[in-house]
Formats: C-alpha cells, sequence, structure tokens
C-alpha cells in the first residue's frame, strides 16, 4: 500500500516549459513527509500530479496499485485527500455541518458512518465552537480547520497539507499538531508542503528536498537538514536551532528548541 | 521625536457583533518608529490596524468609543481622502492590491500620483527611484497581473510608497509569501524605517519582526497586554500566558535564564544569538 | 523595448501610427455609433450595405484586417444564415411576385428583400462596431471620457469589469479543482455537471464578492477619492478639429439618413 510516482515528467498545457523532470518517489502508507524547496522548484505540481489533478506527461503515478491515468480527480479523492491553502476555493455550504457532510452524502454513505466520521472531524480539528457560525464569518485561520474536516471525514489513507502554518498563530500550530498526532494514529500517510521548517522538522521523520524540477534529497530529516550542499542548492534554509547549533559545532544533530536547550545546559 | 497617533480609551465593535473587537486601547505612537504588533489571530491586531488607517468606522461601520488622533487631529475630523494619503495600507492579499486597469508595473506605481495630479516628470523621477527601493525595476515593463504574490507585495508597497505618506500601516504582509518574498518585505520595512517613516507591522513571523522593530505591541483578546522597547516586551512572561508567540531566540534565551544559564541581553536575531552563545561557551 | 525607450514614450501622446487606430478614440465612438444605429434604425438592405462596405474599406487601411475579415465572415454564417433560412422557410407560399420555388412552393421577392435587409442591417451595425472595438484600447476611450467629464468612478468599473473576467475565469478554474479533489465530480454526464454547478460557482461569486472589498481599500490607499485635477502617464492626443468635423458631419448625416431612409425606402 504505497503512492509510487515512476519518472514523473510534465508540462502544464499549453506551456513549452517543463514543470517537473524525472521525478521518482515511494510514499509508504503510515509515512509522514515533507517536500521543500524554493518557489518553482515543482513541489506542488508533484503534488497535484499524485492527487490526480493533473494527468503526467510522461512517467505515471500509482495509487495503492492504481494508475491515476485510468481515474478522475474526484475517484481518486477517496484515496489521496487535499487540504488546498486557500479555503474559499472550497467552502460553499452556509453550514459547518453542511460542508463536512456534503461529499459523504453525495456518496450516499449511511446516516450513522455519516454522523461517526463528522463527529470524529470535528473533534480532532477543534472547530466545534463554531459550529453555528456562518462558514464565512467564521475566522480565515479557523476557515483552514474545516476545510481540513471536510477531508478527514472523507477518510482518505494520504492526506496532503498545502502550507499548513500559513497565518497561524500558536493555537492553530498546536490544533495542527494535534490532527497530525490523529492521523499518525490512524495509520495516514501525511505529505506536506511547506516553507515552515521548524514545522517541518518536528513533526516529519522523512524530508524530500525538490529543486530545478527534480527531487535533490530524499531521507531523514537529521541527514538532510545537516547537508549545507542540499540546502544551498535548493536555495533552502534549516530550522533555526539547527543553524545554531552548526553555528556552535555541536556534534549531535539537533532539530528543535528542546533539543537545543538540553544540549546547552 | 513627536506623537503621531494616539489612542484614548478606544473601545470598537464591527457591526452586527455583541462583543467588542478591542477594549479599552490606550497608547501613543512616535513619529519615526518602527511598531511591532504582535498577537493570537482575533486578538485585534487587524482591527488595531483598521483604527488606525480610520477604516473602523469610516468603511466598516460598527460603534467606536474614546478617541483616535492622527497627528492631533480627531479621526471624526479627518477628510477621508487626506487620511488615505497621510496613512499608507499595505494589506495581506497580495493578488488584490493590483488594481488590474493599468499593463505596466510602471503605470501601476504611477496611479496613485496621477489621481493626486502629480506632474509628468516628477512621477517619472518619483517611480524609478521608488521601483529601485522596492527592487521592481527589471519588472518596470511587465504585466502586474502576471506577478507572482512576492512580486505583488512589492509592488503594492510601491504603489503606496508613492503616495509619499509618512505613516504606513502593514498588515500581515508575508502571510502568503515563501521566504524570499518574506525576506523582500522586511527588507523593504527596513528601507521605510531609514527613510524616517513611522511604520506599524502586524506579523506572526517573529524571528523576521524582532530584528526590526524598535517597539512591540502585544494584543489579545482585544487588549493591549504589553508594549514597549522589543527587548524588554518579548520576555515578558504575560505574553506567553496569553499564547503570544515569541522568537525561537528569545524562547532559547528565556529556557536557559531558567536553567541559570542565561544572557546579558535578550537576543533579537539568530547572529545575536550565536555570537552570545559562543562568547559564553568560549567556542 | 529598452527601458530608456520605455519611458521616453510616456513623454509623448500615445500613437500608433495608423490613421484609424490614432483617429480619437471619442470622436471615433460618435463616428460609429451614428453609422451603426442608422443601420439599425432604418433596417434596410440599402444602408447595411454601405455601412458594411464602409467598415470594410477602413478594415483594409488596418493591420487588423484579416482578423476583421474571419471575424465577421464567422458572425455570417453563424448568425445570418440561420435567420435567413428560418425566415424564407416562414414566408413559403406567401401572396405577391415569386423569385424561386422550392419544393414546388414559391419564395416571393417581398421575403428575399426582407432577409437582405436583415442580413447586411446585421452586417452593417456589427462590421462597423467591430471596426471600432479592434482597434480602440478601453483604456484610451476612458481617458477621453474622463477629458470631457466623465467621473474617474465610472471608467474604473468599465476597465476593471474587463480585468475581472480574466480572473474569474482563473478562479473557476481553481475551484473546480479544489472541488474534484474533495470528491465531487465535475465531468460526465448532464447530471454530474448540474450537481457540479452549486459547489463550482458559490466559492467564485463569494470571493468575488470579498474581492471587491479588498479591492476598495486597495484603491483607496491609491488616493482613489482624492479630489482635484488629475494627471495621467499615457496622454492621448485632444481631437484635432478635422476629427471633429467629421464626427458631427456623420452624426447629422446619419441622422438625415435615418429620416430619409424611413421616408423614402
Amino acid at each position: 500500500m504505497a503512492i509510487e510516482v515512476k519518472n514523473l515528467s510534465f508540462s502544464y498545457p499549453g506551456s513549452q516549459v517543463t514543470a517537473v523532470e524525472h521525478v521518482s518517489m515511494k510514499i509508504e502508507k503510515g509515512e509522514h513527509v515533507a517536500i521543500i524547496g524554493q518557489n518553482g522548484a515543482g513541489k506542488s505540481t508533484t503534488v497535484k500530479i499524485i492527487n490526480n489533478i493533473y494527468k503526467p506527461s510522461e512517467g505515471n503515478v500509482l495509487v495503492d496499485g492504481i494508475d491515476t491515468r485510468d481515474k478522475t480527480t474526484a475517484q481518486i479523492a477517496p484515496h489521496v485527500g487535499y487540504v488546498f491553502q486557500n479555503p474559499n476555493d472550497q467552502i460553499f455550504n452556509d453550514d459547518v455541518v453542511k460542508e463536512i457532510e456534503y461529499v459523504l452524502r453525495y456518496w450516499k454513505l449511511s446516516e450513522a458512518e455519516i454522523e461517526r466520521r463528522r463527529e470524529e472531524a470535528i473533534e480532532v480539528t477543534g472547530i466545534r465552537p463554531y459550529l453555528e457560525v456562518h462558514p464565512f464569518d467564521i475566522p480565515l485561520p479557523i476557515r483552514k480547520f474545516l476545510t481540513i474536516a471536510v477531508v478527514l471525514a472523507v477518510g482518505p489513507d494520504y492526506v496532503i497539507l498545502d502550507e499548513p502554518t500559513a497565518g497561524q498563530d500558536l493555537w492553530g500550530c498546536a490544533q495542527l499538531k494535534k490532527v497530525m498526532e490523529y492521523l499518525k494514529e490512524k495509520g495516514k500517510a501525511v505529505i506536506t508542503i511547506s516553507h515552515d521548517m521548524e514545522f517541518v522538522a518536528e513533526n516529519f521523520d522523512r524530508v524530500i528536498v525538490m529543486a530545478h524540477k527534480n527531487v535533490i534529497a530524499d531521507g531523514n530529516r537529521r541527514d538532510i537538514f545537516y547537508r549545507s550542499d542540499i540546502l544551498e542548492e535548493a536555495h533552502v534554509k534549516p530550522p533555526m536551532c539547527t543553524y545554531i547549533a552548526k553555528e556552535l559545532g555541536i556534534a549531535k544533530k539537533i532539530m528543535n528548541l528542546k533539543e537545543l536547550t538540553e544540549e546547552l545546559s | 521625536m513627536g506623537v503621531c497617533i494616539e489612542f484614548k480609551d478606544v473601545s470598537y465593535a464591527y457591526p452586527l457583533t455583541k462583543k467588542a473587537a478591542v477594549r479599552h486601547l490606550n497608547c501613543t505612537l512616535e513619529t519615526g518608529k518602527c511598531y511591532g504588533v504582535i498577537g493570537p489571530n482575533a486578538g485585534g491586531k487587524t482591527t488595531f490596524c483598521n483604527l488606525m488607517r480610520g477604516l473602523c468606522p469610516k468603511f466598516y461601520g460598527g460603534v467606536l468609543k474614546g478617541e483616535v488622533l492622527i497627528n492631533g487631529k480627531n479621526l471624526e475630523d479627518w477628510d477621508d481622502s487626506e487620511l488615505s494619503v497621510s496613512i499608507g495600507y499595505v494589506f495581506q492579499d497580495p493578488f488584490a492590491q493590483i488594481s488590474g486597469i493599468k499593463e505596466t508595473v510602471f503605470e501601476e506605481i504611477g496611479m496613485g500620483m496621477e489621481n493626486l495630479g502629480v506632474e509628468l516628470e516628477e512621477m517619472i523621477t518619483r517611480i524609478l527611484e521608488i521601483s529601485r527601493v522596492v527592487k521592481v525595476d527589471s519588472l518596470l515593463q511587465k504585466n502586474p497581473l502576471a506577478l507572482s504574490g512576492g512580486q505583488c507585495q512589492r509592488v503594492a508597497f510601491a504603489s503606496v510608497l508613492a503616495l509619499n505618506s509618512d505613516i504606513i500601516v502593514i498588515d500581515e504582509p508575508t502571510s502568503q509569501l515563501d521566504p524570499d518574498g518574506t525576506n523582500d518585505v522586511f527588507e523593504i520595512v527596513k528601507a521605510l524605517k531609514e527613510a524616517g517613516k513611522t511604520v506599524i507591522i502586524a506579523e506572526h513571523k517573529m524571528d523576521l519582526l524582532a530584528e526590526y522593530c524598535d517597539e512591540i505591541i502585544a494584543m489579545a483578546e482585544g487588549e493591549i497586554i504589553a508594549k514597549g522597547p522589543t527587548e524588554e516586551v518579548l520576555v515578558n512572561p504575560i505574553l506567553r500566558e496569553k499564547q503570544v508567540r515569541i522568537p525561537q531566540v528569545v524562547s532559547l534565551a528565556i529556557e536557559l535564564e531558567k536553567m541559570g544559564k542565561g544572557f546579558d541581553k535578550v537576543p533579537v536575531n539568530v547572529q545575536e544569538a550565536v555570537a552570545l552563545l559562543k562568547k559564553r561557551e568560549g567556542r | 523595448m529598452t527601458e530608456q525607450e520605455f519611458i521616453e514614450s510616456f513623454r509623448r501622446n500615445q500613437k500608433k501610427g495608423n490613421w484609424w487606430y490614432d483617429f480619437h478614440p471619442v470622436a471615433k465612438l460618435v463616428f460609429c455609433l451614428a453609422l451603426g444605429f442608422m443601420c439599425l434604425i432604418v433596417f434596410r438592405w440599402q444602408v447595411g450595405l454601405a455601412v458594411f462596405l464602409l467598415a470594410g474599406v477602413i478594415a483594409v487601411m488596418t493591420p487588423v484586417w484579416k482578423k476583421y475579415f474571419m471575424t465577421i465572415g464567422i458572425m455570417f454564417l453563424l448568425g445570418c444564415l440561420f435567420t435567413v433560412l428560418v425566415r424564407l422557410y416562414v414566408h413559403m407560399g406567401d401572396p405577391g411576385p415569386v423569385a424561386f420555388t422550392v419544393f414546388g412552393r414559391g419564395i416571393p421577392v417581398a421575403a428575399i428583400i426582407s432577409c437582405l435587409d436583415l442580413v447586411f442591417m446585421i452586417e452593417g451595425f456589427l462590421g462597423i462596431f467591430l471596426m471600432f472595438f479592434m482597434t480602440t484600447e478601453m483604456r484610451d476611450l476612458c481617458y477621453c471620457l474622463e477629458r470631457i467629464g466623465l467621473p474617474s468612478t465610472a471608467t474604473f468599473m468599465v476597465l476593471s469589469t474587463f480585468s475581472c473576467i480574466g480572473s474569474i475565469k482563473e478562479k473557476l478554474a481553481n475551484v473546480r479543482e479544489s472541488q474534484r479533489a474533495r470528491g465531487i465530480e465535475t465531468e460526465g454526464s448532464l447530471i454530474v455537471r448540474v450537481k457540479s454547478i452549486l459547489p463550482v460557482l458559490f466559492p467564485v461569486i463569494i470571493s468575488s464578492m470579498t474581492g471587491i472589498e479588498d479591492k476598495t481599500l486597495a484603491m483607496d490607499a491609491r488616493a482613489f477619492t482624492a479630489k482635484g485635477k488629475r494627471t495621467a502617464l499615457r496622454r492621448i492626443a485632444p481631437a484635432r478639429p478635422a476629427e471633429k468635423l467629421i464626427a458631427v458631419l456623420t452624426l447629422i448625416l446619419c441622422i438625415a439618413g435615418c429620416v430619409a431612409g424611413k421616408m423614402f425606402l
């Protein structure tokens, strides 16, 4: 059970320029992976092809053995969920509950099943205080959690989060951590695109680095964030605590504040 | 330094809301300083910016109690168009700030000056000058609708700077930008400071903000919970109590302090932290 | 264009080098409106044909003649041909002198003439307006209208409507992608497409409305509401006496033509 990307190349329709070239990766069920790199490196494109929003120009993508070329985007949605950066592109119901339940009713699931999934999604994302509020009156960062709830209710095995920490305050980041823990517990895979290296170092064991439309590194976070050559090529900075540790010549590989303070004390 | 903005016991509620968005705000902002406004979402940062800019209550409606004084004059007595020239405003969505009616970045930046009746040669000179400051001089002939988020935000800054406002209010300008775009925005903030403008910037990206601000205003639950010089406010325990994000280097300093290994001064950026650590560890 | 050339272009009045392109936009508008409405009001093939030929002659003198003839040709095939056939069918067997017979039923001369009236009315009306819109930039027209007193809010509304169309198309594509990614099919049978109308249209409408609020704030931040004189980077030369004369004469001739046409044709 995995997502396999095999030698993927892609150009947007009408464009001579390739967006990704010969990208390969395998993401097993239950893995938490972060894809990092500069804008234009091909991260969003790769992930949108995994989600079957676009079809590969060359190569293929297999989701649990199913070739995405044979299915529509909506048919892949039960397997791969995508939380978009802009919640306003998805929300169209005048009621939070209706919004979460929409696709479940579209698929004609049983009432009991709909209720179970809905309640679980509301609980994990922490949006219960906003159930009576009109979706567009909910503050934008919390509306993000509504779209996460929508995806969680659908229950895909692979969840893609696109810049989940953008615009989030401490509460939002803590709630996001709860969502990540829930997904880990349920054995779901999480793929994130993020520029927030602290968030990546804290929650994702595996990091894939993309640059020049290709994957240039794929490994454990402790290795990747200590490879200055790779980070420089990808035009990416390491987490701040890692940088401080490197500057001080600390031998141990530091990923976050807790580890740094332990080492310094 | 003179006082340019004063809040006197200001409370404000948006229309159709029961709870006030901000309550009993009292503060003075001095000319030429850079103020960082921080705090959790829905804590009042955006309302604070909107009040200064005169959008509350003039644009959004709602009920305002207390007084907001801009350059000594009450907000109510200000002419709308004069206020928008005196106080520049840049906000979160880079694409919404592009007019869509100008075909080149050059004309987009010139739009404000056209509205103010500035003569042609002066317009051209100012556009070229400003585009160098915000680093869009290589984009002057491009269509604004074809720009990336970071580029749009720089053009938005340029368009506002063209009006030569002395006070610039910036509401979460980097939320939708990548690290490169974010750095560009903070470079512009630095340039504004050097030009002597009063800058008020609301942000979540604490690690960068701390470096550029003279003073920090921390807001939570609609009230100002702390205001003062950056280093003093950031170590104030009330910030952590009210869930206000602080820079990582400051958290590091606080944790080390707890273990009895504190620094002499509070670092505001990573270079300072490294230098202090190296000094202490003797590396 | 080099930067120097580009900046120099603002120091002169905007000119394209073709007499029709550079004809003062407002004078051109009066000219075309007068001729176009004369076609419409008189509704006779003689007038329509004359205006159509005039539009053709003007077209040949501009660089867009190929595009013009192609467009007018397509409009004729799609619009006129169908209407003509319907009209002929409807009037088959009417009393009066017969032009020719089809399937044993006579097509009266009157019906043929009425079809010609319709065809040339449309071609004349569309032709002259096409020649206007293909060779006049809206921003130039708006600039000239502002010079004669139209408020800048009106011109902004006109100009931003055109750019809105592009951004709405993009928004529609984004929203469609988002909804497909969550499991709502947008392609396929009629029922599927109809079900997808609300989820796709609603977010577009809502974000267009919130977009208006943001746009208003942004324009306010550019002193849009400032009173007093306005200057412009892009300037159009004021109408020359000859251009004004042509416009006024055409208007007078067309009014006379309408009266004469109604009386004698």
